[in-house]
């Protein structure tokens, strides 16, 4: 039922035609703006300003065996002593040794292609962790709860709404020393998002005849890049339009009660774009939450959903990169995992959306801490605000 | 230029044009001669050369150089014009802009433009060419035809350094940088002639009226069909004056000029030096300041060329132009990519000019919204009126003791309390903090530190609530068409004689109210004016 909603409102974004489809938050400083602007408060629009993977970081007790390798440390631990020391002074022999590190043909990458290569082992988190996770009823919380299992067809589809949405995700990534909170990953977490390579928008809309909180919410990627103000941020207020690719209209039904929003599940694709990275994130059965301030108008919290294995590999395994080539290779080395052993990791501690002939579940629960400013978001031909 | 050998040929060109700095700038006063009386000289600010050149030479050309600051006196660049002179590190600075202009314009790829004959084939021919390139380009920069002088050591340039091995159209670019850096470029000069019609009397010459009157209305030198008009005496002709002012009226260039009005009577020559606190400020980027510039010079084009309305209504608009850019700061939704018209509401606290944020955060702090600024640029620049710089032995300690307070107003009360500042500060913070609503930058706000903002003001004894109150007062202010017609006729560089003045602003102003006030019948008044050409004679000397 939500998914026919969901698609009659995504074929409402596709044909219909307008403007402004929603216009910044409530807050007292904004609101006061947004009211002088000579807007009312039906409808909110957000930009996000920062999309990041929960990664709380790891320690001894969660990676016995220590954290993964990249290529260069594996290759560097076959070597002899005196060979190791010579690489190790001129990482020019450690490039040579392991090229190539982009490929021509992708059958040949282990990156592009890890199915095709034997699993060479991934240390993952394997005890009981006390992490956030989303609740049924949109709520978060840090119960210790041991790593989730894949069901089975029949008792995911019948309980995914009464599922608490893990983050296996980082069970997979938490023994890679480029995902704990001061590796490469947390350091570049937001630079796409203020290069301009990835914009999402968000919009609220209050239900017609509705006073129960009711609400229909959008999520967007743009093509056009956020501006980032004189301390480094992104601005509130932008004026950005979605992209006109009904692919990227996402929505969802949600209730926005004592300044919290809640949407129901949904799928959302989006583009996921950074540095090398042209790819987009399809989650599964998504809900988000977020608590808006009334004093500054801003809204942060949490996206929850199941990760689609395919795009996962597309794009964080293989990272799919604008030349159409993969980066995954020399992206793996730079954080410390090998390709196979991450895809082979995450299929084994997927844990959504189980393949009704294998049993093999298709999707891994992941959650992202969101942050977005207001800002009037503004529709690709459409006609009415959704 | 292409052989520092020939540096000395300029050099040499350079300090005789020059008189080893003898030429002051200013309204001077000299013994009327026989013929053209130099009696004031104005150097051309920044944004006059560049259009010069551009005109002249094409929007191509580039000009590589720092140009000296422009003077600002009574308020205004273009009265401060009549003040500057060049510094011996300002002429370097010419200089150097000289031999770029000219390096461009006779380099190979560009000289085909400018030449109208391909001189070196005979020498007869060559002598020709030279000969109309130096006439052409030395009107255009002098603005009147070369005297014979003039062209013969321009001539004599070209000839020394074809003597040192140089070639035709290196002579050239030698001559062409003498020119350009010719106080007689560099200067706008008027000069009188004998009036033939008033024996014993003086007045302009056509060439320096035809100056005058395109700097007032274009903002660059005169183009070829004025200087024209010029050579033929139509301007001392009140038809072929009066179709002359019709005529640059009605071209699109006089949005250039007027741009340079509004740009120099609103300041904005002193953006580059506005700095704001990039954590309290952060929307304040370099692009949000250049477009909030572009937003009020639009603004006024639109309500005072375009669509011809009345002045005062302009503090009362409610719809101005908007961008992307400038949207962040008024918290607005701007769907065009480029710029578009936003409408604001009844509901809204903002309306008219002085809500623009380009203004807002030009008159405030880098950390602060600035009442007393805003009020004084108020009493200044609409109402031409004086404030008294503050005192020399100003307490800053009660100052201090006021910083805690959390509202404007409230930090101000020391102006009220202490005599030693009410004096002035009852002229401008009462103005200032009816604006308060919008901080540093210009954006709307409630409250300040927590704490609701009090908007009521009162101006020359009028009492109102917020900048559109204030708006409201402005417009409904006898002085304040007053004053534009008063700072209109200042920048178009009228008559300093007090008794033509006051004559002349009576008279405009008794016009402008009939015109409905009308910027382009204000213009054309003051352009067609008899007393704007007018020159007195005070006992035997030219004023």
């Amino acid at each position: 039922m939500r998914r026919g909603i969901g698609r009659a409102l995504g074929l409402l974004g596709l044909y219909c035609g307008v403007s402004v489809l929603a216009y910044a938050g409530s807050g007292s400083a904004y609101a006061a703006s947004i009211a002088d602007a000579g807007l009312t408060n039906r409808a909110s629009g957000y930009l996000i300003t920062e999309f990041r993977l929960v990664t709380p970081g790891a320690g001894p007790e969660d990676c016995p065996d220590g954290f993964n390798e990249g290529y260069s440390q594996r290759f560097l631990a076959t070597l002899s002593p005196t060979e190791r020391e010579a690489h190790e002074q001129d990482p020019r022999l450690v490039q040579q040794a392991l090229a190539p590190w982009y490929y021509d043909d992708p059958d040949q990458d282990p990156c592009a292609n890890p199915a095709a290569f034997p699993d060479p082992g991934m240390h993952t988190i394997e005890r009981p962790l006390a992490m956030p996770r989303m609740e049924p009823d949109g709520s978060m919380s840090e119960r210790e709860l041991p790593p989730a299992r894949c069901p089975s067809p029949d008792v995911f589809a019948g309980q995914v709404e009464q599922r608490t949405i893990d983050n296996q995700y980082w069970r997979v990534m938490g023994c890679v020393r480029g995902y704990q909170p001061t590796g490469l990953a947390a350091a570049f977490a937001d630079s796409a998002i203020l290069d301009g390579s990835m914009t999402i928008l968000l919009s609220v809309a209050e239900r017609e005849r509705s006073d129960d909180g009711a609400v229909d919410v959008g999520i967007y990627s743009s093509h056009q890049p956020v501006t980032v103000g004189t301390d480094g941020k992104p601005l509130p207020f932008a004026s950005l339009s979605v992209a006109e690719e009904a692919r990227y209209h996402n929505v969802a039904r949600g209730q926005l009660r004592n300044g919290v929003l809640t949407t129901d599940y949904f799928d959302l694709r989006i583009i996921q774009a950074a540095q090398r990275l042209d790819s987009e994130l399809y989650l599964r059965d998504a809900r988000l939450r977020l608590e808006m301030d009334p004093g500054t108008g801003r809204a942060s919290g949490y996206l929850a959903g199941y990760w689609d294995l395919a795009s996962l590999a597309h794009a964080a395994i293989r990272i799919q990169d604008r030349t159409g080539r993969s980066s995954g290779k020399p992206a793996a080395d730079a954080h410390g995992y090998t390709c196979p052993g991450k895809y082979y990791a995450v299929h084994r501690l997927a844990d959504g959306h189980p393949d009704p002939d294998t049993g093999n579940c298709n999707s891994i629960s992941v959650l992202y801490s969101v942050r977005a400013v207001p800002a009037f978001v503004l529709g690709a031909g459409m006609q009415a605000p959704l | 230029m292409p052989e520092v050998r020939y540096h000395r040929v300029l050099l040499l060109l350079c300090s005789l044009l020059w008189g080893a700095g003898t030429y002051a700038a200013g309204q001077v006063t000299q013994q009327p001669q026989a013929t053209d009386a130099v009696v004031a000289m104005y150097r051309l600010t920044q944004s006059q050369y560049r259009q010069s050149v551009a005109d002249i030479f094409g929007d191509r050309v580039r000009i590589y150089g720092r140009f000296e600051p422009d003077y600002r006196r009574d308020h205004l660049l273009a009265t401060g014009s009549a003040w500057a002179s060049v510094s011996p590190s300002g002429f370097e600075q010419y200089e150097q802009m000289a031999r770029g202009i000219a390096e461009q314009v006779l380099g190979e790829e560009h000289r085909q433009r400018f030449l109208a004959c391909e001189p070196g084939i005979v020498e007869v021919h060559t002598d020709t060419c030279i000969r109309l390139f130096l006439a052409e380009y030395g009107e255009k920069l002098f603005r009147r035809p070369l005297t014979a002088g003039e062209l013969a050591s321009r001539l004599e340039v070209v000839a020394q350094v074809l003597e040192t091995g140089g070639d035709v159209h290196d002579g050239l670019q030698y001559a062409l940088a003498s020119l350009l850096v010719s106080p007689e470029f560099l200067f706008r000069i008027e000069t009188v002639e004998q009036d033939p019609r008033s024996p014993g009397q003086y007045r302009l010459t056509a060439y320096s009226k035809a100056a005058r009157l395109s700097f007032f209305l274009w903002n660059t030198t005169p183009d070829a069909q004025l200087l024209a008009a010029a050579q033929r005496g139509a301007l001392h002709d009140d038809a072929g004056l009066r179709a002359e002012v019709k005529r640059l009226l009605a071209s699109p260039r006089l949005e250039t000029g007027m741009r340079s009005l509004f740009a120099d009577m609103l300041r904005f020559d002193t953006f580059p030096e506005v700095s704001k606190d990039a954590a309290l400020y952060p929307v304040f980027t370099s692009a949000v300041a250049e477009a909030m510039q572009e937003q009020t010079l639009q603004t006024l084009v639109q309500h005072l060329l375009v669509e011809d309305a009345d002045y005062r209504e302009l503090f009362t608009r409610a719809s101005m132009p908007m961008d992307r850019r400038l949207g962040m700061v008024y918290a607005v939704p701007v769907v065009a990519q480029g710029w578009d018209s936003y409408q604001f509401g009844d509901a809204s606290a903002r309306g008219g000019l002085l809500s623009q944020a380009s203004l807002l955060s030009l008159h405030a702090h880098a950390g602060s919204s600035s009442p007393t600024l805003r009020g004084l640029f108020v009493r200044e620049t609409f109402l031409c009126q004086i404030v008294p710089p503050p005192p020399a032995d100003v307490d800053f300690t009660l100052e201090e003791a006021f910083a805690v307070e959390a509202t404007a107003r409230e930090r101000l009360q020391r102006h009220r309390s202490e005599p030693a500042c009410a004096g002035c500060h009852q002229l401008m913070d009462p103005i200032g903090l009816t604006l308060e609503q919008f901080d540093g930058v210009g954006m709307f706000r409630t409250r300040e530190n927590g704490k609701p903002i009090d908007v009521s003001g009162e101006l020359d004894g009028r009492s109102f609530s917020g900048a559109k109150g204030l708006g409201q007062a402005l417009s409904e202010h006898p002085r304040v068409p007053e004053c534009l017609v008063d700072t209109v006729y200042r920048y178009a560089g009228g008559p300093q004689d007090a008794a033509v003045q006051r004559r002349l602003l009576q008279s405009l102003n008794t016009q402008f109210a009939e015109s409905g006030y009308r910027l382009r019948k204000l213009l054309q008044q003051i352009a067609i004016s008899e007393d704007f050409y007018a020159v007195s004679l005070q006992g035997d000397r030219v004023l």
